[in-house]
């Protein structure tokens, strides 16, 4: 499977299916046990600083004592360095990704006042820090309302224009508005390349059915996962 | 006379090492509390018996014996951490049972009188000599200087230790330190309160102080100021009333921290 540059890329999969470790992988902090991954050609360990990383919202300490602008700054941190402070330059950026991203506003906010549509954002202005190539999301949205989905969404969308996006989730109904391809994870992967989504897709990678209602989505036929050997 | 000029002496050998036991676990306290490594660390704290039990029976210092154990414990729990083993919780439980009873089977085996174990379990401010007062200054401020040194880099890491992680902002390093710094702030506290209760000098101090704060770095220095004041209020009342130093700290320390339960978010 190929992910290339510049492209929406969907991944989709029940829990366990081991997409979070997919994406630890491709990050660079952990080893796959069979395969291998390479990022612009070499190691993840190796291009640390390509791929931004939103995590899940079970990973990180939500009840820590830190401001949003403290967050975002994090991003830009880098390697240990001892006595490491931020330079005003360093600041007006991380002021700007926040304005981009549309959390200004809450800059001196404690994290764990936010609403979730905000943690979100904040997470991607800290990603974006980092200035990636490739943005990684795992799960952005599972616990946000509707609202706020449309708008981190379409702030992707945005931002795809300037880097790759690699989207881990199990909303269905954006995979198919916004991907421009998919890859099924529940312990073996299957790409799919051009997006294509039929409930034969969806049952064979979560193992059951699962109700496929989506608005103004163009319907999609997706083919068979095929092993090898077997006929076309 | 001769008992003021003694008083005196030892009441600023307490407060110094009040002090310095205070400020120690004001930053350490903080960062095991939003870390959430309590048990871990209660699991360190224990297994320091068990040096103490070895330096009883070979017959060198037990302080050396609880670093050493401390150090080992540090490293153990660390590197399971990193490797994400199953029952990780559990095999924590393990360690801390074993590091008691191993520095019980080494005090039984030492020949002749036993040594009074009360010291190192429940702590005896009394017991704090000048030479103590050295190591525990040179390591609260290596503290101090480590925490300012890294304090950008440890919010990211206490935040979110994957992206710190992928970043390169945290190294695996930070864990090791960590759980060293813990097993010898451990040590440093053993005279003061004591094994099984350094943890709660440890945790209560930052926890009260997280009620009213907004950023780490005040939630350190509060915290150390809240430990120093249970500390010399504790010894006090337990001069006063004849109680044992130790318990008495860490009672006063109990009652701030319902106290302020309304204070919590």
């Amino acid at each position: 499977m190929k992910v290339a540059e510049g492209e929406f890329m969907g991944i989709i999969g029940p829990n366990g299916g081991g997409k979070t470790t997919l994406a630890k992988v491709i990050l660079g902090i952990k080893e796959a046990s069979e395969g291998s991954v390479l990022v612009y050609g070499m190691q993840p360990r190796k291009v640390r600083g390509i791929v931004g990383y939103v995590p899940q919202f079970t990973t990180f300490e939500k009840d820590f004592p830190i401001s949003v602008g403290e967050v975002v700054l994090t991003g830009l941190l880098g390697k240990v360095k001892p006595f490491r402070r931020f330079g005003k330059e360093e600041l007006l950026k991380a002021d700007s990704i926040m304005e981009r991203v549309g959390i200004r506003h809450l800059k001196e906010k404690g994290v764990k006042t936010l609403s979730g549509g905000a943690t979100q954002k904040m997470l991607i202005a800290r990603a974006l820090a980092i200035e990636p190539k490739i943005l990684i999301l795992d799960e952005p949205t599972a616990s946000i309302d509707t609202k706020s989905k449309d708008s981190i969404y379409d702030l992707l969308k945005e931002l795809n224009s300037e880097m790759t996006i690699i989207l881990i989730t199990h909303d269905l109904g954006v995979i198919s508005a916004y991907v421009e391809s998919i890859a099924c994870l529940n312990v073996e992967l299957f790409y799919h390349g051009e997006s294509e989504i039929n409930e034969n897709i969806i049952e064979h990678t979560f193992g059951c059915p699962v109700d496929l209602l989506a608005h103004g989505v163009p319907h999609r036929v997706l083919k068979h996962h095929k092993k090898e050997g077997e006929p076309k | 006379m001769i008992e003021d000029a003694l008083g005196i002496a030892l009441t600023q050998r307490v407060i110094f090492s009040a002090f310095f036991a205070s400020v120690l676990c004001g930053i350490v306290g903080t960062i095991i509390v939003e870390k959430n490594i309590v048990m871990m660390s209660g699991g360190i704290a224990h297994m320091v018996f068990g040096g103490v039990g070895l330096g009883f029976l070979m017959g060198f210092e037990p302080l050396l014996g609880a670093l050493a154990f401390a150090l080992t414990g540090a490293i153990i729990i660390a590197a399971m951490k990193k490797k994400d083993s199953r029952h990780f919780d559990g095999t924590i439980g393990v360690l801390w049972a074993l590091g008691m009873a191993l520095g019980s089977i080494f005090i039984y085996l030492k020949p002749g009188e036993p040594p009074d174990i009360h010291v190192y379990l429940f702590g005896d401010i009394e017991a704090v000599r000048l030479a103590d007062l050295y190591p525990m200054a040179l390591l609260t401020i290596v503290t101090i200087v480590l925490a300012f040194a890294y304090i950008n880099h440890l919010k990211s890491y206490l935040f979110d230790e994957l992206f710190a992680d992928a970043t390169g902002s945290a190294s695996v390093a930070f864990d090791y330190l960590l759980y060293a710094f813990v097993g010898v702030s451990v040590v440093v506290l053993l005279r003061l309160v004591g094994i099984i209760l350094a943890i709660a000098l440890l945790t209560i101090p930052p926890m009260i102080a997280g009620r009213f704060t907004k950023k780490i770095e005040t939630t350190m220095v509060l915290a150390s100021v809240l430990g120093f004041i249970f500390s010399l209020s504790g010894m006090v009342l337990a001069y006063k009333y004849a109680l044992p130093s130790g318990a008495t700290i860490i009672l006063l320390a109990s009652i701030a921290f319902t106290a302020t339960l309304p204070a919590a978010r």
